[in-house]
């Protein structure tokens, strides 16, 4: 904050907030998206972390304590959605679980899919209990981060990328089944994200990269996603962040009015441009390539990180690009993640 | 036609050639500009101190320039050797019509000599009339005579004139095939001329890129003193800069390459049969046109027209991957969204579904390929563009779709008589398969079967490759297309 009046110093929650509000702040806020790296810092393998989410809280505070950062998530991975859609997970030594099994294998399905209850699962109650745990031990200091998939996006790990964007792109299936299906979506992930809320969590970031100019073009963005988004927006009770996890930038000017706080954005995507497109109502929170973590020496993390917070104005939250930091980045680039906001 | 040796080449086979050509140079190009590119971003972040970083990118971009640059050598040799084939051929035949026109002549001379004869039997016939009538009753006999030679000449006079007929019209029909093949020789010598650029400008990029890779290494060595680095870098640049003005008069020349060697194709055609040269390249543009605005009604309307049209299944199914390559190769078609490329697929499954069962038997089988996801991923696009691609290419696709065990990749792979096995993964978590699959094809003793990948951790991470134990990573459909080219080219022995 160049020019401006010292500002005097902040509890991490206070200047994650300043910085959510594009107000001035005592330092840049640092929020390195660490998920799995609990698992190490409790000596678990990374399946035990996942299969058992009671240990997440105490994961994410001994991070806390390791690295100094501003926040911490309250969620083992995004992945877990799907769980209460009667699909399954596969989880793995090295990485997040990954689906397994696909719920919608023919597009009827559709038409007799029920939304379940986000909050009747037992994986997702952990991961409830995590959250209110963690607003209760560090939630008056620190950002409590909860995270969806969001309802654009949900699908694909339902039925695969391609039959939903065959869905989303041809005429004969759109007709009949897209609108009953983001209904459905929007119902569940609406719920979910708020349940996450009333845990304890402070924001709810929703990650679409379905919804990403990665993934869809700017006529689907505008005719399927974003009515998509809109509608979730609308119907989830509390703060919101959106990641498009991929590609954004050409959409930006089109979520200038969507009702979030924050835009988590990808490398890809200047800091300056976004901004420019976005106007200057949102925080932005990115954006290091978490995975050029994997290879970067930590003088260019800190490099990087430092020339970030230069070059962006007012509300930044200096993080890396979606989904979270891979597992086997050495602690060393993330300390300097840390240390670029801090010293 | 066979000649010293000499391979038969039909112009056919050599504008196809020629045409997969002008693919490769134009890949060339492109990894030039993305090396431009990451040069100019290693110039930019030099001060940052992430040398490791820099100089991991540098090796995987020249590493892949080099491929390329071995790629365009070995097409333009081959190339050169298809043209000398064929201009070998063209001499051979040419020897054998200047052989022929020289017996016509000789034909001629004897038809004239016969002539001659014929006049003068007829001239003696005469004769021996008027003697026969001087002589009265007493010459009779010789008068009958006389009148069976006169109708003897008449008869040989009626005879040398249909030879004399028939050899004119055999010399004029070997004048007018002669022209034709005075009209290839200039094409064929404006294609030699430019392919001999094109061995010039090959080199070029070949001395260009092993220059870059010296200095790549210089880089590494300086890595440790920064003072040097900024000096490297900007070497680099400076060949990197030369290896670019060397691909791109490729390119621009290889363009001009294809257009003659379609000319000559079309000159080696009988007229009424030219128009297939020019229908085959307007089926390309459209194609191309097709895919790159995303119109399947477009594509499918052209390739009803084409099939209608009579044109050769298999030349259909080439210009198809042209147009297909062509289209992703376009200037900012790595920027489309994952959704264009659905698109295209649909536009090139739906291209093949009808083309295959054309060509199947004409087209042969090049090799076959076993793809699938690695196990536990569901990202199908990427996979699915490369099986289409392949198939294009005219190799047996069996795809396994998503998420396969390596069991079932190598089960498959071995009952199938495949040499190459693809693995596509969008996620590190099930990237991490992909060695497994290695081990238990060296385990089967199987190594001969080679193991392709694709997929973002392959793009950001290139280490792993290497890490990984692949045969090779396919950045694009047309880089998965070229490596499976080069395992089923050592297969038959023609490879490195």
């Amino acid at each position: 904050m160049r020019g401006h009046e010292p500002v005097a110093a902040m509890t991490s929650l206070e200047r994650v907030l300043a910085a959510l509000d594009l107000k001035p702040v005592d330092r840049t806020p640092v929020l390195p998206v660490l998920l799995m790296q609990g698992a190490k810092e409790l000596g678990m393998s990374l399946p035990d972390y996942f299969t058992r989410p009671t240990r997440l809280a105490e994961g994410q505070l001994r991070l806390l304590d390791r690295f100094g950062h501003d926040g911490v998530f309250a969620f083992p991975h995004v992945v877990q959605d799907v769980l209460p859609w009667d699909s399954a997970l596969d989880f793995h030594e090295d990485g997040p679980p990954s689906v397994g099994k696909m719920v919608i294998r023919r597009y009827e399905d559709i038409l007799d899919l029920e939304v379940p209850d986000p909050t009747s699962h037992p994986y997702l109650r952990h991961t409830l209990d995590a959250a209110s745990e963690l607003a209760r031990r560090v939630g008056d200091e620190k950002l409590v981060v909860g995270g969806v998939i969001g309802p654009f996006s949900l699908p694909t790990m339902l039925m695969g990328t391609r039959k939903f964007l065959d869905l989303v792109d041809l005429p004969e299936f759109r007709n009949e089944y897209f609108q009953p299906l983001m209904q459905k979506m929007v119902d569940f992930t609406a719920r979910w994200a708020t349940a996450q809320i009333e845990a304890g969590c402070h924001i709810v970031v929703f990650a679409e990269g379905i919804s990403s100019a990665t993934i869809i073009d700017e006529a689907t963005f505008l005719g399927a996603a974003k009515p998509t988004l809109e509608q979730f927006v609308a119907k989830t009770r509390g703060a919101l962040a959106l990641e498009f996890v991929g590609h954004g930038l050409p959409f930006m000017r089109h979520v200038r009015d969507l009702d979030v706080a924050a835009l988590l954005i990808a490398e890809t995507d200047p800091m300056d441009e976004t901004r420019a497109l976005l106007g200057p109502a949102k925080a932005l929170i990115g954006n290091i390539n978490n995975l050029k973590l994997l290879r970067w020496e930590p003088e260019r993390v800190q490099f990087e990180a430092r020339r970030l917070i230069a070059e962006a104005g007012p509300g930044l939250i200096l993080s890396n690009q979606g989904p979270d930091i891979p597992w086997e980045v050495p602690y060393p680039a993330i300390e300097a993640m840390v240390l670029a906001a801090t010293t | 036609m066979s000649k010293g040796g000499n391979e038969h080449i039909a112009p056919a086979d050599l504008a196809r050639r020629l045409h997969r050509h002008f693919s490769l140079a134009e890949d060339a190009a492109t990894s030039c500009r993305a090396l431009l590119s990451v040069v100019e971003e290693a110039l930019e972040t030099a001060r940052a101190g992430g040398f490791a970083a820099v100089t991991d990118t540098l090796n995987r971009v020249a590493r892949e320039l080099t491929d390329h640059v071995e790629e365009i050598v070995a097409g333009v040799t081959s190339s050169g050797r298809a043209m000398a084939a064929f201009s070998a051929a063209i001499a051979s035949f040419e020897e054998e019509v200047s052989r022929l026109e020289e017996q016509g002549r000789a034909v001629q001379t004897n038809v004239q000599q016969i002539a001659g004869i014929s006049d003068q039997v007829k001239l003696l016939a005469l004769n021996a009339r008027i003697e026969a009538a001087r002589a009265g009753a007493a010459g009779a006999g010789f008068a009958v005579v006389a009148e069976e030679v006169n109708k003897l000449a008449g008869h040989s006079e009626e005879v040398t004139k249909a030879i004399t007929e028939h050899m004119n019209s055999v010399t004029e029909a070997l004048e007018r095939a002669s022209h034709r093949f005075d009209d290839n020789r200039a094409a064929l010598e404006e294609t030699e001329g430019a392919l001999n650029v094109l061995e010039t400008a090959a080199t070029g990029i070949a001395a260009g890129s092993q220059k870059l890779g010296e200095v790549v290494g210089d880089v590494e060595r300086l890595a440790g003193s920064q003072g040097h680095l900024q000096e490297a870098l900007e070497q680099i640049q400076f060949h990197t800069g030369a290896v670019q003005q060397s691909a791109v008069p490729l390119v621009r020349e290889l363009e001009t390459t294809v257009r003659q060697a379609d000319d000559m194709w079309a000159a080696s055609l009988p007229p009424e049969r030219r128009h297939t040269v020019r229908d085959l390249s307007q089926f390309e543009a459209r194609m191309a046109q097709a895919l790159g605005r995303d119109e399947p009604h477009v594509a499918k309307e052209t390739l009803a027209a084409a099939l209608a049209a009579d044109l050769p299944p298999p030349d259909l199914l080439a210009r198809l991957a042209t147009a297909g390559a062509k289209a992703f190769r376009a200037e900012g078609y790595d920027e489309r969204p994952a959704i264009a490329h659905f698109r295209n697929a649909r536009i090139f499954e739906a291209a093949l579904d009808e083309l295959e069962p054309l060509i199947r038997e004409e087209h042969g089988n090049r090799g076959t390929v076993v793809m699938g996801n690695a196990w536990e991923d569901y990202h199908d696009l990427g996979r699915r563009v490369i099986c289409i691609t392949l198939r294009a290419a005219g190799y047996r696709v069996i795809d396994l779709g998503l998420s396969v065990r390596n069991e079932q990749l190598i089960e498959t792979a071995l009952r199938e008589d495949a040499r190459v096995i693809g693995v596509s993964s969008l996620l590190l978590t099930t990237a991490k398969y992909i060695p497994r699959l290695k081990e238990a094809l060296v385990r089967r003793g199987r190594d001969d079967i080679k193991v392709i990948v694709g997929g973002a951790p392959f793009l950001v991470d290139p280490r792993l490759r290497d890490k990984f134990g692949a045969d090779g990573v396919g950045r694009t459909p047309q880089d998965a297309v070229r490596l499976v080219e080069n395992v089923y080219a050592r297969v038959r022995g023609e490879g490195p």
